[in-house]
């Protein structure tokens, strides 16, 4: 049953949830800020599609991210990016990180490709910026766990990555 | 260029145009959620929108030429054309989305995971898509051709030769003869249940009630066709254009009512007995009573809304 959306709820929560969605998106795509609007519009206009039929989600920060998240890994899925210097993406090396767009892209790219738990494991600790004891209290398991799921999801995803590699 | 720690911030230039749009789509969909706007409106203010749109018609049609030219800004054409552009690729993503939902709908069907309704329900979700495409195309070439926002009057005159606004009236006909197909589908999978006794008869009743809506919805934009070819053919004049398409949604809504009427009747008869025997309580008749005294009232506001488009009509036929 498509009921209406009240519309200061609605202005409320967008409020409340643009910057943490901005910066999530942001984040996954280094800081490209056209690519970034485009995804945190879509996710918006998702809501409107569905909010009004099932009703406010319980946590909409949550569900925005998490429709955020869906939206850029199939838009990532579509795309083939250009050949890389395996220089710039040193996946194993500590203090790697994807803050430029265009490593972002091509993890973010990695990360569209492998499964679920495994992409969440690295874009919380790549782009969210999380400990290994951030993930550990957050996904309710042992630090070591933790640091095996990393070990296995970066060596998934440098196999991806290899597919990109430039070789000269 | 922002600073690295504003690099994750929205602008507040783009906070605002969301927020804007957020809050005029959110107002647009509460109101078709209502229904039409007229529909909740006074007689005098039926009466009154009616002669504004007719005036409203007659002087845009006579500025028409000095406002092409003055739009003609380059500036203001290539805002329109970017912000149409956007929504075009965003409408293209939720087509490859619905494209690719349907795909997997009817994977699993084809392995017994799903059924048919599901897949049906997500063909409709790709006709639906793929009209917002054709319909935000349309636009784009309309704004290129003009350099302001797109008409949908149906008085408006062509563009370049071009009747964008029939154009779009088609493209908008492909969804509901998409939904007429599948809900004819769902009709059909109801009555075999009801014939085995799965399902009530109460079901099929609300089945139906669909497929007549849907196939009112189909028949009125067929209308609106009409007019606007016999408006483009200089047959009728912008008044009774505009006058005709009130005229056309009041029928609409008269007609979809009715049915409704009747199954609200249906459920009061149903929920009485059931709370004769003590299965449900009093309030839940109250409630199914009260929601046919709308629609009852509904329909009686609708009929006579209809009287008054018609009188109008003929007035203006015999001034």
């Amino acid at each position: 049953m498509r009921r209406t959306l009240p519309e200061q709820d609605l202005i409320e929560i967008y409020r409340e949830t643009l910057r943490p969605l901005y910066a999530f998106v942001s984040r996954r795509v280094g800081g490209d800020a056209g690519l970034a609007e485009d995804l945190v519009q879509e996710t918006w206009m998702r809501a409107l599609d569905t909010w009004p039929a099932r009703g406010l989600p319980d946590n909409p920060a949550a569900w925005l991210m998490r429709v955020a998240r869906n939206t850029l890994v199939s838009h990532l899925r579509r795309q083939r990016p250009d050949p890389i210097d395996p220089a710039l993406i040193d996946i194993e090396d500590e203090r790697f990180s994807p803050a430029a767009s265009d490593s972002a892209v091509i993890v973010g790219w990695g990360l569209a490709q492998l499964r679920r738990p495994h992409a969440e494991v690295l874009e919380a600790f790549y782009f969210d910026g999380q400990s290994v004891s951030e993930i550990a209290a957050a996904q309710c398991v042992s630090e070591r766990a933790v640091e095996g799921r990393l070990h296995r999801a970066r060596k998934k995803l440098k196999k991806k990555l290899a597919r990109i590699v430039r070789r000269d | 260029m922002r600073h690295p720690l504003e690099r994750h911030e929205p602008s507040a230039e783009f906070a605002a145009r969301l927020e804007s749009q957020l809050v005029s789509e959110v107002r647009r969909r509460n109101l078709r959620a209502q229904g039409p706007a007229w529909a909740t409106w006074s007689l005098a203010q039926v009466l009154t929108a009616a002669a504004v749109v007719v005036l409203a018609s007659m002087s845009v049609g006579g500025a028409a030429v000095v406002v092409a030219y003055e739009a003609q800004n380059s500036q203001v054409r290539d805002q329109l054309l970017s912000n149409v552009e956007r929504r075009a690729g965003l409408a293209r993503m939720r087509l490859d989305q619905a494209a690719k939902e349907q795909e997997a709908a009817q994977r699993r069907f084809e392995v017994g995971l799903e059924g048919s309704a599901a897949v049906l329900e997500k063909d409709t979700a790709v006709a639906g898509a793929q009209a917002e495409v054709d319909l935000l195309a349309l636009d784009l070439e309309e704004i290129r051709l003009t350099g302001r926002e797109p008409r949908s009057e149906l008085s408006a005159p062509r563009v370049s030769g071009r009747d964008f606004v029939g154009e779009r009236l088609r493209v908008e006909l492909s969804v509901p003869e998409k939904v007429l197909v599948v809900e004819r589908q769902l009709l059909e999978a109801i009555e075999k249940r009801v014939a085995i006794g799965v399902v009530g008869p109460v079901d099929l009743e609300v089945a139906r009630s669909r497929v007549f809506d849907v196939e009112a919805s189909l028949e009125t934009i067929r209308r609106k066709i009409a007019i606007r070819e016999q408006f483009l053919s200089g047959k009728i004049a912008v008044a009774e254009t505009e006058l005709r398409v009130l005229e056309a949604e009041a029928e609409q809504k008269t007609k979809t009512l009715a049915p409704k009427i009747e199954l609200a009747r249906q459920e009061v008869a149903r929920l009485t007995q059931k709370a004769d025997v003590g299965l449900v309580l009093a309030v839940d008749v109250a409630q199914a009573t009260v929601r046919r005294l709308e629609l009852e009232t509904a329909l009686s506001k609708a009929e006579l809304d209809l009287l008054l488009i018609r009188r109008r009509l003929s007035e203006h036929r015999e001034p």
